[in-house]
């Protein structure tokens, strides 16, 4: 086996981790997740949390936000991102207004936004997972609360949740991702005409589709270089491959296997799709275990 | 104080949303005595249908309104269709209707896979019913909430009417209390079941387009509502909508406490604790019916 | 009702089992119309099966006829709807609806399906005229399940009798009643077959004396003897299955007192 694509959930990843790692295969992992992890067999592709995560808080920071609500679903990434959250506040002079967590699945969301609302919070820091954040926004806006008066960053919803959801309940709401359809640039207008070429006009691309899509391009260029489908050469190769990604440019980092990548901040629109609203200016190094951040030493 | 008068309205809207979900699963339970496991995918069926009508009615009020009969019907026919395929044959074999129904609720979730996606889809709400009532002291009640409860109140307003009232209500009761006698009377006890079937999957569908107005619309957005309506079902009592009318309200207002005072999955644990305890105690539900055997 | 034609209950060659067990092995009698023929037989003798498959509760083969109309094969609620009403051996009524409501559906299973769904007011005639016949006239709005033993199994009669039953199949009707609740039952039973026809399986044999026009035994799902009252007890088969032995005339058999 030359190579693996895939894994949604952390969990899934965890699970097969120590399966690549005895057998010295390989998986490129596409999705965003809760970072202080790094293996030798996996390379990932989507943000770790200081390209995703630590940029939404400073920009929740550069618009004035001092107190934040936490809702996230009860499993590791969410409380591994609040964890670093909290720490973040500390050092920033941000409180934490409350901090709670929905069973997974959990669509019943009456008390949470109960107390958020009576919390009278800055904003909400949401990680939610799935169809939870259906049920979420839905009572979010029943509730009265809005995006111009309690903004919600959300780290789990891209455009093909969006149109899950329903722009009447998220328009106007900020997301913090690497990548959006509305990305500019020649390499983005090429992936997203052939995407919706191939599955239909109304299918939005999305920031874990492009993970995923640029983890066969960085593998394809490991292996070029590498002049061998061999997993430690193919793993030796990789430090300093680029590839011209619909995000922008990205760079593999050979010593912990995570890419660099432009941090983007995006507000919903009406039309369901999001458009930037702040952008890191060039790739954020990764750095899965926050070394270079002294407010999250004691995280890890 | 506002926030504990909000945490009592999330209850009883909590208990709304369960009563719905169970309402039409306690009718068919106590007729057939099967749980019909296919009952949330009914639910799906309901909501799915609101969806496809705003293909083509554009007002958000309007197909809501034409969803609620619409849906009625579909699920209801959905469940005839499964009560003469499947349920019928299989009667007085509650395990292999159990097992069978769970089959046909993994092969309508495909099916709405198929034929709609995996991901959830949208509907919209009317305006009016993603806004809320102010009330004094900064209270605010959601109105799509008040419209869930006035839904699930008329529900069991007209079910319970219909059942007391007409002589097609008499029957069905009759062949839940004693069905070899409803039959001997004359009673056609299979046109019975079927008519139960069909209302009590109508409610279902119901009970779908409410909940497009709080939660997910996808394919598996059944299988967390039939867990929550079994229970709601069995420690209500079997044949007594009664039981599930105060069950439902009960462990909602029992969950959103609990949610309020510790975390939601800890709520989520007390509430299963709390059903055990009462099932040990009284394994028949809150309310049973005298039956032959037991007069 | 003595408008409508009385008819006799024909049993051909009627054969139940239950996985292997034979319970009713080729059950054959004729019960001319208006007659009251008591069905006796020890515990077990396939009695309460026999009725059930006449009422099409359980599978049978063979043939059951009543006037020209062959029973076996036809759905539990058609054979009702043909005129054959049975009561059951642990009384059986909806014992969460009121009297009125339990011979209201039973007045009601022949009504065509337009009129279900319209609530309908005032008693019928029917229904009065039977609340009437079994002394309930003045419980009609009480809970079934609220009414003493006797008055269930009345209760279950007048069912029959508004349904329009012309085939009573009563499964031991007077089981636990008073001595005075037997009488009335008794009379009740002249007075119903006069244009009915009759079948009571029953235990007791003071009720069988007084009130059967004719007597069939059945033994191990097999008739065993079959004639009045007189010439059954008379025959030495019958006393040997009650009591093990054959005694004189006359003071078997005796049966089970309920
Ligand atoms: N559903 C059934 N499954 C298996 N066996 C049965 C069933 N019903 C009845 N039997 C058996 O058939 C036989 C006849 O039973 P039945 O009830 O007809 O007797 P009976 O003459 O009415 O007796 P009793 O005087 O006690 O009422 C019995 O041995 C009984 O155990
Ligand atoms: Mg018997």
């Amino acid at each position: 086996m030359a190579a693996v694509f895939g894994c949604w959930t952390s969990a899934s990843r965890k699970a097969v981790k120590p399966v690549f790692e005895k057998n010295k295969a390989l998986l490129f992992y596409p999705v965003q997740y809760e970072g202080l992890e790094q293996s030798p067999y996996i390379f990932y592709t989507g943000a770790t949390t200081n390209q995703q995560i630590v940029p939404g808080l400073d920009y929740l920071k550069s618009q004035g936000v001092k107190s934040v609500y936490l809702v996230g679903s009860d499993y590791v990434f969410p409380r591994t991102a609040n964890k670093i959250i909290k720490a973040y506040a500390a050092a920033n002079g941000m409180t934490v207004s409350g901090e709670d967590y929905a069973p997974l699945g959990s669509t019943e969301f009456g008390t949470i936004v109960n107390k958020v609302k009576s919390s009278g919070a800055d904003a909400v820091f949401n990680t939610l997972n799935g169809d939870s954040n259906v049920a979420f926004f839905k009572e979010y806006k029943s509730a009265g609360l809005t995006a111009a008066a309690m903004p919600v960053v959300s780290v789990s919803i891209a455009e093909e949740e969006v149109k899950g959801i329903g722009t009447q309940y998220l328009e106007g709401q900020l997301t913090a991702w690497n990548y959006y359809q509305t990305t500019p640039g020649a390499a983005n207008s090429k992936f997203v005409a052939a995407y919706k070429a191939k599955y239909g006009a109304d299918k939005p691309t999305s920031d874990p589709m492009e993970a995923a899509y640029v983890g066969v391009y960085l593998w394809k260029a490991m292996v070029e270089k590498a002049g061998a489908f061999d997993v430690e050469k193919v793993r030796a190769a990789s430090d300093g491959i680029t590839f011209d990604a619909p995000e922008g440019l990205v760079t593999v980092d050979g010593k912990t296997q995570h890419i660099a990548k432009t941090a983007r901040i995006g507000k919903i629109g009406a039309d369901g799709l999001i458009t930037e609203v702040w952008n890191s200016g060039k790739p954020v190094e990764p750095d899965p275990y926050l070394k270079t951040y002294p407010w999250a030493s004691g995280l890890s | 104080m506002t926030v504990l008068f909000g945490q009592l309205f999330t209850g009883i809207s909590i208990g709304a949303v369960l009563l719905l979900i169970a309402l039409g699963l306690a009718l068919t339970f106590g007729q057939m005595n099967v749980i019909n496991m296919a009952h949330g995918e009914f639910i799906m069926a309901g909501a799915y249908t609101t969806y496809v009508l705003q293909q083509s009615i554009t007002g958000a009020g309007l197909s809501l309104v034409v969803a609620l009969p619409v849906a009625f019907v579909v699920a209801g026919a959905m469940g005839v269709l499964l009560e003469i395929l499947l349920i019928r044959r299989l009667y007085a074999r509650p395990l292999d209707t159990l097992l069978v129904t769970w089959g046909v609720s993994l092969m309508l979730q495909q099916l709405a896979r198929d034929i709609f996606g995996s991901p959830n889809v949208q509907t919209r709400a009317p305006e009016i019913l993603t806004g809320n009532v102010a009330l004094p002291g900064g209270l605010t009640i959601a109105n799509n909430r008040l419209f869930i409860l006035a839904l699930a109140l008329a529900a069991v307003a007209a079910l319970t009417l219909a059942l007391r009232l007409t002589p097609l209500g008499r029957r069905i009761r009759a062949v839940v209390q004693n069905r070899d006698l409803a039959a001997v009377s004359g009673i056609a006890t299979s046109r019975v079941d079927r008519t139960t079937f069909f209302v009590g999957s109508g409610l279902a569908g119901l009970a779908g387009v409410a909940l497009t107005l709080l939660g997910p619309i996808g394919p598996t957005m059944g299988t967390n509502l039939i867990i929550d309506a079994f229970l709601v079902v069995v420690v209500g009592g079997i044949g007594q909508l009664k039981g599930s009318v105060i069950v439902a309200f009960a462990l909602g207002v029992l969950q959103a406490t609990g949610e309020y005072l510790t975390t939601l999955s800890v709520a989520k644990v007390i509430v299963f604790v709390a059903i055990v305890a009462f099932l040990q105690w009284r394994p028949q539900g809150l309310f049973t019916l005298r039956t032959r055997s037991l007069a | 009702m003595s408008d409508e034609r009385l008819d006799g209950l024909s049993v051909r060659d009627v054969r139940v089992s239950f996985d292997g067990f034979t319970a009713v092995d080729g059950v054959s009698l004729e019960v001319p119309a208006g007659d009251i023929r008591f069905l006796i037989g020890p515990n077990g003798a396939g009695k309460t099966t026999l009725v059930d498959a006449i009422t099409g509760l359980v599978r049978a083969t063979g043939s059951v006829r009543f006037g020209d109309e062959e029973l076996l094969g036809r759905a539990v609620h058609r054979i009702s709807r043909l005129g054959i009403g049975r009561t059951f051996q642990t009384s059986s009524v909806f014992e969460e609806l009121s009297v009125l409501q339990n011979l209201d559906i039973a007045a009601g299973a022949r009504r065509g399906w337009a009129t279900l769904a319209r609530r309908r007011r005032g008693i019928p005639d029917e229904v009065a005229a039977a609340l009437e016949t079994i002394g309930l006239a003045g419980r009609a709005e009480h809970l079934a399940g609220t009414l003493a033993h006797g008055q269930k199994q009345w209760l279950e009669i007048g069912m029959l009798l508004v349904q329009d039953a012309r085939l009573l199949l009563l499964d031991e009707p007077v089981a636990g009643m008073s001595h005075e609740e037997r009488d009335a039952t008794g009379a009740l039973l002249e007075t119903v077959s006069r244009d009915r026809t009759v079948v009571v399986i029953e235990h007791d044999m003071d009720f069988l004396r007084r009130f059967a026009r004719s007597v069939t035994v059945l033994h191990a799902g097999r008739v065993l003897s079959e004639g009045t009252v007189a010439q059954v007890q008379a025959d030495p088969r019958v006393q040997e299955v009650y009591l093990g032995h054959p005694v004189d005339a006359g003071s078997a058999p005796t049966g089970r007192e309920a």
